[in-house]
């Protein structure tokens, strides 16, 4: 039986799937630092949310 | 998970030795105040978890099972204080038996051992919320939402929950700040940009109404259309490289700078006050400032903990969960220090952002002094963009502002020494200067912007990347609270329906439609309850301390059935169902047995009759609970033990324990000599303190069961009842031989006084003392097997009218002719 944290995460990841704003290597990128065993660092998701490339000249 | 079979204690908090046999059922502990109960709860919690709650949490501090655990006798024993629990899994239908010493608290050992068994009391060992005392159920009801919060999403294992929103929050607010920062720089290349070109707004049209002209000088093609792609000084180059001065462009960029210097007075002065005032109370609080500095030090202790171990004084806590709630409660306490933080930093960071601008300013008047203006002058706007850049990089935590306290007091932007006669002089040199060629400035004026709209592209692709990952961090930071607030709405809606049925259950008659409402919101838990149709209000706000309680009870109930479901099969209440009043135990004993028949309850209360109630009323059987009397620090609990005593003190006699047999014995009678003493109407010395022992008792115990037998003996006679007379007789009789055997009264007081020789004694010496207890207490029990009342004389008050059984199978009449 999935613990509720569990099934905050996978309710979490639906909904990011379904925004226009978070790519798919993005929620990978989550899903890997927050079901890691690694103490959690706001600065690591930082990076994560940071490092997706932004295109064209405005 | 488990149930508990026995219990056996050794030399455990105000424990000597006690084995209580709950038979897997619920069971009741019930005496007064100081007698013990609570031992027995701590115990079970530290067989259980190898942790004692009450010896860790708010106000517990230097308190630690180590060396607060064992009896007080024991304190430098540790390995003396164990605690086994025979207990039974149903998921793996097994029975073992588990060991415990506070030497080594943090392992068991198994009796036989199995990997599974050992797995599920491992899980077992990660649920305190097993053990539910008064204190604790009050932090359910009685908290603010944000304290309701954390301790119900650590009771449904939901810390890591509450981490990661943490840590995204955290992440949105950087990225938020961080947006700022480049929306800022965004506007100072604008703000060059739009200078140079001259005009009011960067609109496609006006840049090239501004642009088309210097290209038809230059006779270059006329640009239709403005695009990501154009460049406004294409086909400048092909003509050979050419100074970048542009004498109108490089008089206006001076005088931004020079306006600029007019407003220095009053650039960041509400923020520099404001910043001042705040680090003045800091300096005049120490213990303020200590917070901030604590507190920031406690969060980054919080972030590293990852066992048992203080990160940050290597303090060895009893488990990884005691620690990490030391430290939380340290944060809490730091709220003010909190806010203070929050505004000094976002003044801080106004002022940051002043100082880019200025930067932004100085950088473009600094290129036409390095390459036109005199040396020293460059030199001096070079170390003053430096000095502001630094400012506005150093101004991120309280501590790098405190350190720039000398710069606000005197002057924060600080400009080179005679900047306005600098500036003015070096506006008058760029003045003088012959002006261009139509040709040369058309050119240099192409390149400047050319240069300008490559600076404003890279600071609009800056924010953007910025506004992007801003929003992604809001939207992640959203969907995870949306997220938790769905499941945990849906668990709480179960929750909150369970938690009303019981409380209705309870309180049927007088609050019948009574309903809650939990109400999840970012990192808070609402409470509202209904009072009777009045509406919602909290749980406090009309309802007694009884009912809190009550309340407390039942979601406590509630949640467990949610966090455990079939596996809820064991809780320890301690003195948790004092509140519940006469009119609603029978409800409450209903609800436990319908609602939660599997699950076994050790209860403790210090009302013996809500104790026999739960016995009447079947939540406990018949032989399912135990009366401690009283307490002292030699013996512990004194009580009724109501498994066969005599059988006990065989066992231990057959181990060779006379200590162990000799505490017993003791317990039971001074345990019976009370219960006797107030049976039978005894006259004891009375003593203030009520403060009774064996000594004090047993003797005055004897001698009115004199006094009684001769007025039944009296009344007999006076009565003419033969059959009476015959009972009495063969009492007296009986009395007679007892006291002759054991060499009269003397003998029994002299042993009674002096009991604290019997653990020195023989096997054979003690046992003889264990016979002679045995025969004389038979003399005051009724002798029907089915009865086995203690005697007792009615009426409790006023002169005795008859000594009795419960079951009047002995019936004496007391009163004469």
């Amino acid at each position: 039986m999935a613990t509720v944290q569990e099934e905050i995460l996978n309710t979490f990841y639906a909904k990011l799937t379904k925004s226009e704003s978070i790519d798919e290597p993005t929620i990978d990128a989550l899903r890997k630092t927050l079901t890691s065993t690694k103490k959690l660092k706001a600065d690591d998701l930082v990076v994560i949310l940071a490092n997706t490339p932004t295109s064209g000249r405005p | 998970m488990i149930q508990i079979d026995s219990i056996d204690i050794r030399e455990m908090r105000g424990i000597r030795t006690l084995e209580i046999s709950p038979g897997r059922k619920s069971f009741v502990i019930s005496g007064p105040n100081g007698s013990g109960k609570s031992g027995v709860v701590d115990a079970i919690q530290f067989g259980l978890t190898g942790d004692i709650s009450r010896l860790s949490g708010k106000g517990t501090g230097g308190l630690t099972v180590q060396r607060h655990g064992p009896h007080v006798e024991k304190r430098d024993d540790p390995e003396a204080a164990e605690v086994s629990l025979r207990v039974f899994v149903p998921e793996t239908s097994k029975t073992v038996v588990l060991k415990r010493s506070v030497k080594t608290a943090k392992t068991f050992t198994l009796t036989p051992e199995d990997a599974k068994v050992r797995a599920v009391l491992e899980d077992v060992a990660q649920h305190p919320e097993l053990t539910l005392s008064r204190r604790e159920i009050i932090k359910y009801i009685l908290v603010e939402a944000g304290e309701r919060s954390k301790e119900i999403q650590a009771l449904l294992k939901l810390d890591d929950v509450g981490n990661i929103r943490s840590a995204l929050q955290t992440a949105r607010n950087k990225l938020s700040s961080a947006h700022t920062t480049a929306q800022k720089d965004l506007g100072n290349a604008e703000n060059a940009l739009r200078r140079h070109l001259d005009i009011k707004n960067l609109s496609d049209k006006d840049i090239l109404a501004a642009v088309n002209p210097q290209r038809r000088v230059l006779g270059l093609a006329q640009i239709r259309e403005f695009t990501t792609d154009t460049i406004l000084n294409a086909g400048v180059l092909e003509g050979g490289a050419q100074p970048a001065f542009h004498k109108q462009s490089a008089l206006r960029d001076v005088g931004a700078l020079r306006v600029a210097q007019v407003g220095f007075g009053g650039l960041g002065k509400r923020e520099v006050a404001a910043l001042l005032t705040d680090i003045a109370t800091l300096e005049s609080d120490p213990e303020l400032l200590q917070a901030i500095t604590r507190r920031a030090f406690v969060e980054r202790g919080l972030s590293l903990v990852d066992g048992p171990l203080c990160p940050l004084c290597d303090t060895e806590w009893d488990d990884v969960q005691h620690l990490k709630g030391h430290l939380q409660a340290k944060l809490a306490k730091f709220k003010e220090a909190e806010a203070l933080q929050q505004r000094l930093l976002k003044n801080a960071a106004d002022i940051a952002h002043h100082a880019r601008q200025l930067v932004a300013l100085i950088a473009a008047v600094q290129a036409l002094a390095k390459a036109e203006g005199p040396p020293d002058f460059a030199a001096d706007l070079a170390t003053w963009s430096e000095r502001l850049s630094s400012l506005a990089m150093s101004l991120g935590t309280i501590e790098e502002v405190i350190a720039h306290k000398a710069d606000f007091e005197a002057d924060w932007i600080r400009p080179p020494a005679a900047l306005g006669e600098k500036v003015s002089a070096f506006a008058e040199g760029v003045k003088a200067r012959p002006d261009q060629s139509a040709s040369v400035a058309a050119q240099t004026f192409l390149m400047l912007a050319q240069d300008r709209l490559n600076l404003l592209c890279a600071a609009q692709r800056a924010e953007r990347h910025a506004s992007d990952a801003s929003t992604r961090g809001q939207v992640v930071y959203k969907a995870y609270c949306d997220a938790m607030e769905e499941q945990l709405g849906a668990l709480y809606a179960a929750v909150e329906g369970d938690f009303s049925t019981y409380y209705r259950a309870i309180n049927s008659d007088d609050e019948g439609a009574f309903k809650a409402k939990l109400e999840p919101s970012e990192g808070k838990l609402d409470l509202e309850v209904a009072f009777y149709d009045k509406g919602m209000f909290p749980p406090a706000a009309y309802h007694s301390e009884g009912h809190q309680d009550g309340m407390g009870v039942c979601l406590y109930l509630a949640l467990m059935k949610r966090v455990l479901g079939k596996h809820f099969s064991f809780a320890v209440l301690d003195d948790v169902v004092m509140s519940v009043d006469q009119g609603h135990r029978k409800q409450f004993c209903a609800l436990l047995k319908t609602r939660f028949p599997d699950t076994q309850f050790i209860i403790t209360t210090h009302d013996k009759v809500w104790a026999k109630q739960m016995q009447t009323e079947g939540l406990v059987d018949s032989k399912g609970g135990i009366v401690f009397h009283s307490w002292t620090v030699q013996t512990g609990p004194i009580f009724e033990e109501l498994a066969d005593v005599w059988g006990q003190i065989d066992k231990d006699l057959a181990k060779h324990d006379i200590s162990a047999a000799a505490a017993r014995l003791r317990r039971h009678l001074e345990y019976i000599s009370a219960e006797l003493a107030d049976n039978l109407g005894a006259k004891p010395v009375y003593r203030g303190d009520f403060s009774y022992d064996l000594g004090d008792l047993l003797p005055f115990v004897i001698g009115r069961q004199a006094e009684l037998l001769k007025l039944a003996a009296k009344s007999a006679q006076d009565w003419k009842n033969d059959d009476a007379k015959a009972k009495v007789d063969a009492l007296k009789t009986t009395r007679a031989e007892v006291m002759r055997k054991y060499g009269g009264e003397s003998w029994v007081v002299n042993r009674a006084v002096h009991y604290t020789e019997w653990a020195d004694f023989s096997k054979a010496e003690f046992r003889a003392v264990v016979e002679a207890f045995k025969t004389l207490l038979l003399q005051f029990r009724c002798p029907n097997a089915g009865c086995d009342s203690w005697l007792y004389v009615t009426p409790r008050k006023g002169d005795p009218e008859a000594l009795r059984c419960r079951c009047a199978a002995l019936n004496l009449n007391l009163t004469g002719k």
